[in-house]
């Protein structure tokens, strides 16, 4: 990762379209980048495709980065993610309406969350959350649930929803630190 | 408002993964501004996401990257003023010219308006001289005429006097939105930093009871200060409200009628940031 010095020095050269500069943006960014939108995506092409989406946008947006609503990687990683869940969004469509029969909706209604998120890489990562909370921020966050929409898929109710989210991210950002301290 | 009840609503996690209207991405963007909680609250999301991207980490085929470099070498960057509409007062790269353009609509608009208005003046003039030639019996609505007249140049003068504090370089426009509770409450606040001048101009508040009046707040380092009660509600009215030489942010609270000296935050129901 960069330091906040050499974070703010390249996006200056980069709104100053300096492409070489935008290259050390590339190198530091780009596995995390690729590792959530191939998450979301679940394919290497098409999370490959989402992340050249992303770092074209953030080219071409630069100048309407504001430091003071978050940190610069708070603002790729946003990009990044919207970029691929809509992607994801209307790819899904496209299959949901070919493949949805009987069988496939009574799997997704029961599907329990160690499948789901198997499947896709996620509950590697989110492992140390208890699986409710681990479903909670596989929908919310790589399938771009609203809370409301999360409780609706899931069939809990929303206030279960909130409290789960908030106990998860609040999990995920300690066990990181934890992590940090130990590696 | 209660800011623990709001952090708990679950609109922080909404807002930071990008899932809430623009208008609640306005609430809690101003709400971060006033309450260290609810700042505290987003960056503990965003790290934690942050933290979860790390450690997500994959590495993409050797290809991409210069694919990447070829897609941006070929693509042109939005400059900050062609996408950008700045509300703020603080002086960006482009406003001047945001403002400009800004100024010269308002400068066309009021003055086709005053236009009619003198034309209106110049026939009504035109009528007061066949008036005059006629008898005393008219004479009368000859007075009358006069009247509207000087209504017509009183009108013209606060219109120039309006026009002059809208379109200053020192004026701000602030737009306030109505706040989850009021969803469609909409107002607007001009602020002149240099003449601590403040105006409000309502355009959808609804009639409250009579025991209510609307208020006016200006945010200061996180402390309300009164800026006066806002008499007419209609839309268009307009109110000069109390003098601020500092503001963070306009708010608009329902209060017992005549005011109150600290705002009642659960009844909150515009606010904007400058």
């Amino acid at each position: 990762m960069l330091s906040k010095t050499e974070i703010k020095e390249t996006i200056e050269a980069v709104q100053n379209g300096d492409a070489a500069a935008f290259e050390t943006l590339y190198d530091a960014y780009s596995e995390a980048m690729y590792g959530i939108s191939f998450k979301i995506l679940k394919d290497r092409k098409t999370a490959e495709d989402a992340v050249q989406d992303a770092f074209v946008k953030i080219w071409s947006k630069i100048h309407s980065f504001d430091s003071t609503k978050g940190s610069f990687f708070t603002w790729i990683l946003n990009i990044n993610r919207n970029t691929a869940i809509d992607i994801y969004r209307k790819t899904s469509k496209k299959t949901l309406v070919s493949i949805q029969n009987e069988s496939n909706y009574v799997t997704s209604k029961l599907g329990t969350t160690s499948q789901n998120t198997e499947q896709i890489g996620i509950s590697d990562l989110l492992k140390v959350l208890p699986a409710q909370e681990q479903e909670i921020i596989e929908y919310m966050y790589f399938k771009g649930f609203t809370q409301k929409e999360t409780a609706e898929a899931l069939n809990i109710p929303l206030g279960t929803v909130k409290t789960r989210s908030r106990k998860a991210l609040k999990g995920l950002k300690e066990l990181f630190i934890l992590l940090a301290t130990w590696i | 408002m209660d800011i623990k009840e709001y952090i708990a609503s679950g609109i922080i996690a909404d807002y930071v993964f990008g899932s809430v209207s623009k208008q609640e991405h306005q609430e809690v963007e101003c709400m971060s501004k006033i309450y260290p909680e609810i700042k505290a609250e987003i960056t503990l999301i965003q790290e934690a996401i942050e933290n979860m991207a790390i450690n997500a980490k994959e590495k993409p085929s050797p290809e991409l990257k210069q694919r990447v470099m070829k897609a941006i070498r070929a693509t042109q960057q939005v400059k900050p003023n062609q996408n950008i509409i700045p509300l703020k007062t603080t002086p960006k790269k482009g406003s001047t010219k945001f403002y400009a353009a800004a100024s010269i609509l308002v400068l066309i608009a009021l003055g086709t308006y005053t236009f009619f208005l003198r034309q209106d003046f110049n026939k009504i003039e035109f009528q007061n001289k066949l008036f005059v030639s006629k008898n005393d019996s008219l004479n009368r609505q000859l007075n009358q005429l006069q009247l509207e007249n000087n209504y017509s140049n009183e009108l013209i003068s606060q219109l120039d006097n309006s026009l002059q504090f809208v379109t200053n370089v020192n004026t701000s426009r602030i737009q306030l939105s109505g706040t989850a509770n009021y969803p469609d409450n909409q107002a607007e606040v001009y602020w002149n930093q240099s003449t601590s001048q403040t105006l409000f101009i309502s355009k959808n508040l609804p009639e409250l009871s009579i025991n209510e009046s609307y208020q006016l707040w200006v945010l200061i380092d996180g402390e309300p200060r009164d800026m006066g009660i806002i008499e007419n509600n209609e839309a268009g009215d307009v109110s000069m409200m109390k003098t601020t030489n500092k503001a963070n942010a306009f708010a608009v609270t329902i209060e017992p009628k005549g005011g109150s000296v600290v705002p009642t935050l659960e009844k909150l129901c515009l606010i904007g940031n400058v």
